[in-house]
């Protein structure tokens, strides 16, 4: 029999994430001088969620050998822990693509850790372009069902988010039909892109209707 | 070591307590008056008490908050007044549940009870963290044994078929030439991975990615979870350096944190004795 904290204080609540099967097998490609981006999932939620948005980008002349998903431990971290985690991890994305600056899109809760990152471990010096999909910049009433640390910090009102202040963000896509963002005005946060009246939580990652809003975020070079 | 909770629990139980009103802080001057003291209760509501140690207890809590938080402070005898409020209206509200006999439900029984142990497990937990120490030759010795991280990329082609799967399996075994692999895989869907660590790797694509060198195929197909098989080839791999000690800090603590906390928990675990009404087998393997 094996305890561990999780199981004791935390109640798992699934967010939704989507991973594509084989959907597509699009040319393998890889141009050296392409940007690198750097994907942060969300909550309780693992790199695969970011399968469908690396083929659709992959079929659209980007470059997968520059796409880094980073995988953190949501359930048991800090986001405050994670995000000193994606620090090291960005800057080693950096450092092995020529020092190039690094994109970072983030899904949800990959959201929060990429803003303390940016904001609090000084980020902003190499990550240059932010995307963030259905982040609940302002909390959400939704992690009031789960009690893990990183649940604490995306309350509304929580310390966590009262620290970060509004700061940090740049560019921001959400939906009002997101039930995962409560209220779903949470997730917007500097430039705001609305995704469609249809749009929910997980399909933000995989959903053409959002991967063609993100796409001309994402700077190729 | 595992990576279990963080150094930044500090910060969750901060909020953890605040939430079920604990004190963060241990009780300071209170603000409240030397008679309050002296009385054994500190209001008396259609004849039953709130005793002084509530009014203490909440005060204190949300004093040492406001003190520690960005958050609209109010004085002392303002903050008094709005503990006193809060204390008699949700005495107030308690006694028409009871008359209402809403305390004898089931469900809230089942949730005091709950609630009581949570708080005691919290408590708990809070008292582990204030006694862990991070000592800097700890430190050292827990930066030293970490690895310069590792990325790899990899090629997945998707075989339905057990017997097609053996059979290129089986070309792969026999240093059949790459050209002739490649061109058998070709009439196989594949999917090339973006960056991936090995934390984030599945432990059978793992081991079956581990001893390749680049542009090499797995020579075991790794079973998958949309059905049939994955033949698996290199496609590039990528050291990086590990961070500086000092951006490392914080992530070690919250380790040493995790480490202590789950020994904590193994050993409370070790010596219990648990017991169910009927036996039977849970899917991770519990005994129940």
């Amino acid at each position: 029999m094996k305890f561990n904290v999780p199981h004791l204080l935390a109640v798992a609540i699934m967010l939704l994430g989507f991973s594509s099967a084989y959907a597509s097998s699009p040319a393998p490609t890889c141009n050296s001088s392409h940007k690198p981006m750097v994907m942060v999932h969300g909550w309780n939620d693992n790199t695969n969620a970011f399968n469908a948005m690396k083929d659709y980008l992959t079929e659209n002349g980007y470059s997968t050998c520059k796409m880094y998903t980073f995988g953190y431990d949501s359930n048991r971290n800090s986001n405050k822990t994670s995000a000193s985690y994606l620090r090291n991890y960005v800057n080693n994305v950096s450092r092995n693509n020529g020092g190039k600056d690094v994109t970072v899109i983030a899904h949800s809760n990959g959201g929060l850790v990429a803003r303390w990152y940016r904001v609090m471990l000084g980020g902003t010096f190499v990550n240059d372009r932010f995307i963030a999909l259905g982040t609940p910049h302002n909390g959400t009433t939704s992690a009031n069902l789960c009690f893990d640390p990183a649940c604490y910090e995306m309350r509304p009102g929580s310390s966590f988010i009262q620290a970060l202040a509004g700061r940090g963000c740049q560019y921001s896509l959400w939906s009002n039909a997101d039930a995962i963002v409560n209220p779903s005005s949470s997730a917007k946060c500097g430039y705001n892109y609305h995704v469609g009246m249809a749009m929910d939580h997980g399909g933000l990652l995989w959903r053409k209707l959002s991967l063609d809003i993100l796409k001309p975020l994402i700077p190729k070079y | 070591m595992n990576k279990l909770r963080s150094f930044y629990l500090n910060t969750h139980l901060l909020v953890l307590c605040l939430t079920t009103g604990l004190p963060s802080i241990s009780h300071g001057d209170t603000g409240s008056t030397s008679e309050n003291k002296a009385s054994t209760y500190f209001a008396k509501i259609n004849n039953e008490t709130i005793p002084q140690s509530h009014f203490d207890f909440v005060f204190n809590s949300r004093f040492s908050f406001q003190q520690s938080n960005e958050v609209d402070r109010v004085d002392k005898e303002d903050l008094s007044e709005i503990v006193t409020k809060d204390l008699l209206l949700a005495k107030l509200l308690a006694q028409e549940a009871i008359s209402k006999g809403m305390a004898k439900d089931p469900n809230t029984v089942a949730e005091l009870q709950l609630a009581h142990n949570t708080l005691l497990a919290q408590l708990l937990v809070q008292r582990k963290i204030s006694e862990v120490s991070y000592e800097e030759s700890a430190l050292k010795s827990a930066y030293a044994a970490v690895p310069n991280p590792v990325h790899y990329r990899i090629e997945v082609y998707q075989v339905e078929r057990a017997k097609e799967a053996e059979k290129i399996v089986s070309m792969i075994d026999s240093d059949t030439n790459k050209k002739a692999i490649d061109s058998a895989l070709k009439a196989y869907p594949s999917d090339e991975s973006t960056w991936l660590r090995i934390e984030d790797m599945d432990p059978i694509m793992l081991e079956a990615i581990l001893p390749l060198e680049i542009h090499d195929y797995a020579t075991q197909a790794v079973p998958s979870s949309y059905g049939g098989w994955k033949i698996i080839q290199l496609l590039a791999k990528e050291e990086f350096e590990k961070a500086p000690f000092e951006d490392m800090v914080e992530i070690l603590k919250s380790e040493i944190l995790n480490q202590e906390l789950q020994d904590m928990i193994d050993k409370i675990v070790a010596s219990a004795q648990i017991e169910f009404p009927h036996e039977k087998v849970l899917a991770d393997g519990w005994h129940r």
